[in-house]
């Protein structure tokens, strides 16, 4: 029984401690970074700064957090030198981890415009995964406008001006209407699954095996699970992929704009660094419904789709034969059509 | 089928069960032949028949080679095996590099021979089981082996699926009689086979395939890259490639353990060679014990003077470097060996190089690792052959690493670098020390064995869930 008993603690021992140890390798040769993001109890969705961060997805990246909280070369809050400054919100398009910093629009950008301009130009990406317009005026709010700035980019499409969904109420501010009044609520930082996040918080942003087991819980959420296991095998085991096809829910089917998506509109085109810019096409009548704001609008969806026109798909990955998010050559073409676009912009704000 | 899928571990939950289950030597056979061209047909259904083939004339030839004494018949019987194995492989793999290389020839003097291309897909692992059957009618030629009377054996002989795709390429005279006697293997033998496969999946997954990554994306457009990160692309490439095909030779040996047999060792931790001789000791034994048996020696080896020695080699390594693929740079990479080789051969004189290092005191210690360093420096510079994908790809490394161009994540690169390297190297170390591949279940301490290989497996499936698999490097080979 004593012999039983120190054999099972002996396989406990060595099970637990291959496990710290393939930890602590995953992380040394980056096969699996951990979580780099956190929530923050004043502003909510933030990163944790200084985190490496290594991405394989269609693409590749290796880069990281800066120290100030967001992708890209750290700058601080102050634009002492007198330095312009344009910040970019957006989707994970415009967080772009994907590709190196380097080849992202926005670095191209940045090198583009300084040939331009006599002040130095700076371009703080404040993209972030999963983040739809009305994340990003959240987001904007409460973090990125703490930096001096003299423009700031909304980069959206359809997806993100009629979100199909709110991201977790429980765990993050959202927008929401009262009455007229356009508000956020902070309500997450009192419910139970924010509180069990913060317990959990040093595993979650310590641990590639915690993200690797996270993953595998989305992935399965997702409904992948009988594809990897069965894989030729599973078009007969999988329900979902005989059912017909029906008629695509969520953004695709509205045609107006929600009414938080119009207060946020409203509320921008009284900031006036504010700028939107369209990245994908939208419909003549969603156009029309942003065009009733005064806010600036840019409209470089016609990058991409004259690269489709070219025969060229901006978001195929060669390497991976994957397609997703933009490739390297359409990061170079969009940093090109923002460049003439931002131009004009910095123009009607007597920006030299 | 990948041995980096879900659905194998399906299918050997089908296959293991089924096969203990089984009571007579001939049905474990013909199971395992059932489960054989399965695995193999899963790719492409159509390959199975280029398995038969081989198969069928193999085995009708190895019969009427062992009953004719006329030595005339005999050489024409052999030439029928050789024509058919290579001919097959010839169609397969060689025709559109051969046609594409006079294609070129050709249009440099103004010629067009575009009509000759064939649109073929090149079957997986066809350069493996053509070798290992050809194997076997040149041993009964030799006098070296009688042939076996069962076709079922011998059908399980060539499309073993453990090690049909990617080797180790067996002798006859090694799988043949074990087949022939096929049973459940002991306790001690199932241990040893699972701990192999741990070894093996966490070179393949968790090694390999991470590397691969990276390297898939460097090599592919190495001007999205600087020089320190096409050099750290290389080291990983090397570390890859290792990875990824000893962890595929140790999990083929311990998934045949597990079915009661024992196939040679492919992978001797070659990057721990104090020479490119020893090197070539240790890097895919089977490979190159075959080419020293069947071609070398066959060329005469050593036995027509030093001039005619060298010679041996360096054909010897350029068919080798051919062997691995329709590309002049797979030439190149086995005409780097058989230089380095020859030049070796050179300094050694009548000499012997040892089998292991001996420690007699620090220099000593210092000299194995000096030779060491060099000796993977060599092997490094030919991987960007292999690996590169034609000479402009090479080229564009070299110009770059003559050319350096920092990069800001350089030490991003390095520690990356470094961890695959300490990785692949503590597990070699170990091997080497223990003389054991199953080294985890060497343990004294069992239970310790099995804490340390069920961690390993979670991480192996974690990994597996959320990566896309790479093919093993071999496959295409």
């Amino acid at each position: 029984m004593k012999r039983k008993i120190s054999g099972v603690l002996i396989l406990v021992l060595g099970f637990c401690g291959t496990l710290l140890a393939m930890d602590l390798y995953l992380q040394a040769a980056e096969i699996q970074t951990p979580m780099e993001t956190r929530i923050d109890p004043e502003t909510g969705p933030a990163y944790v700064n200084g985190k490496k961060v290594t991405r394989f997805n269609e693409g590749f990246y290796i880069g990281g957090i800066n120290s100030q909280g967001y992708y890209g070369p750290a700058r601080v809050r102050e634009a002492d030198h007198g330095e312009k400054r344009i910040l970019m919100l957006g989707d994970s398009f415009v967080m772009g981890i994907t590709l190196f910093e380097r080849y992202h629009f926005g670095t191209l950008l940045e090198s583009e415009l300084n040939e331009d301009y006599e002040s130095k130009i700076e371009i703080l990406n404040f993209g972030r995964a999963d983040f739809n317009f009305w994340n990003m005026y959240q987001y904007y709010l409460d973090f990125a406008s703490k930096w001096d700035h003299d423009l700031v980019l909304f980069l959206v499409g359809r997806t993100d001006i009629i979100p199909a969904r709110q991201i977790e109420t429980d765990l993050y501010p959202f927008c929401y209407l009262d009455g007229d009044s356009l508000r956020i609520n902070y309500e997450f930082r009192n419910s139970n699954k924010f509180k069990a996040y913060t317990a959990m918080a040093p595993l979650v942003n310590n641990s590639s095996l915690f993200r690797m087991s996270y993953n595998t819980r989305k992935m399965i959420a997702r409904g992948e699970l009988t594809a990897l296991m069965l894989d030729k095998f599973a078009p007969l085991f999988d329900k979902e992929s005989k059912a017909p096809r029906g008629e695509a829910g969520g953004a695709k089917g509205k045609r107006d704009l929600p009414p938080v998506t119009l207060a946020i509109l409203d509320k921008l085109s009284r900031n006036p660094k504010a700028v939107l810019v369209i990245k994908k096409p939208i419909s003549e009548e969603l156009r029309a419904q942003i065009d009733q704001f005064s806010l600036p609008v840019v409209d470089i969806s016609g990058v991409l789709t004259g690269l489709e026109d070219e025969g060229i798909d901006p978001y195929y990955w060669p390497v991976t034969g994957k397609r997703g998010h933009w490739n390297h050559l359409a990061h170079e073409r969009i940093a090109s059509a923002l460049r003439e676009e931002l131009r004009r912009e910095l123009a009607r704000r007597d920006i030299h | 089928m990948f041995f980096n899928a879900f659905v194998f571990f399906l299918f050997l939950a089908l296959v293991l069960p089924v096969f203990y289950f089984l009571p007579k030597q001939r049905d474990k056979a013909v199971w395992l032949l059932v489960a054989s061209y399965f695995f193999y047909g899963y790719w492409d259904w159509r390959f199975c028949s280029l398995l038969a083939i081989s198969t069928v004339v193999d085995f009708l030839v190895g019969g009427r080679l062992h009953a004719t004494v006329n030595p005339a018949r005999r050489k024409k019987l052999l030439l029928l095996s050789v024509a058919v194995n290579l001919g097959i492989l010839g169609v397969f793999k060689y025709f559109n590099f051969f046609i594409g290389s006079i294609q070129t020839v050709a249009a440099s003097f103004g010629g067009n021979v575009d009509f000759l291309h064939l649109n073929i897909i090149l079957p997986v692992g066809i350069s493996f089981y053509t070798f290992q059957t050809m194997s076997y009618t040149i041993d009964i030629y030799r006098g070296k082996l009688e042939p076996t009377d069962s076709f079922i054996d011998f059908a399980l002989f060539v499309s073993f699926f453990p090690q049909l795709v990617a080797g180790p390429i067996e002798r006859a005279r090694n799988l043949l009689p074990q087949i022939a006697t096929l049973g459940n293997p002991s306790r001690q033998m199932v241990l040893s086979g699972l701990g192999l496969m741990v070894n093996g999946y966490f070179r393949k997954v968790l090694i390999g395939d991470p590397a691969g990554r990276i390297v898939d994306h460097v090599f592919h457009d190495p001007h999205l890259y600087r020089s320190p990160e096409l050099l750290a692309g290389l080291i990983l490439f090397s570390v890859q490639i290792y990875a990824d095909f000893s962890g595929y030779s140790h999990i083929a040996r311990g998934l045949s353990k597990m079915l009661g047999i024992n196939l040679m060792r492919n992978f001797e931790q070659p990057y721990l060679s104090a020479n490119i001789t020893e090197f070539w000791r240790r890097w895919h034994i089977s490979l190159s014990s075959w080419l020293k048996d069947y071609l070398y020696v066959t060329l005469g080896g050593n036995r027509k003077g030093n001039i005619r020695t060298y010679v041996n080699l360096m054909l010897t390594m350029l068919l080798g470097g051919l062997w691995h693929g329709a590309s002049w740079n797979f030439v190149v990479w086995g005409g780097l060996h058989g230089l380095y080789l020859g030049v070796h051969k050179v300094f050694l004189g009548q000499g012997k190089i040892a089998d292991r290092f001996h420690y007699t005191g620090p220099g000593s210690l210092v000299r194995y690792l000096g030779t060491m360093a060099l000796t993977n420096v060599l092997v490094l510079f030919t991987w960007l052959f292999f690996r590169a994908t034609d000479f402009g790809t090479a080229a564009y490394f070299l110009d770059s690493f003559v050319h350096w161009e920092g990069s800001p994540l350089t030490s991003r690169w390095l520690s990356i670098s470094l961890s695959f390297m300490v990785m692949i190297l503590l597990l070699d170390v170990i091997e080497y020390k223990t003389r054991h591949h199953d080294f985890l279940f060497q343990i004294p301490r069992r239970s310790l064995g099995f804490g340390i290989s069920l961690a390993i497996m979670v991480v192996v499936f974690l990994y597996m869930s959320t990566s896309t698999p790479l093919p093993f490097v071999y496959f295409q080979f």
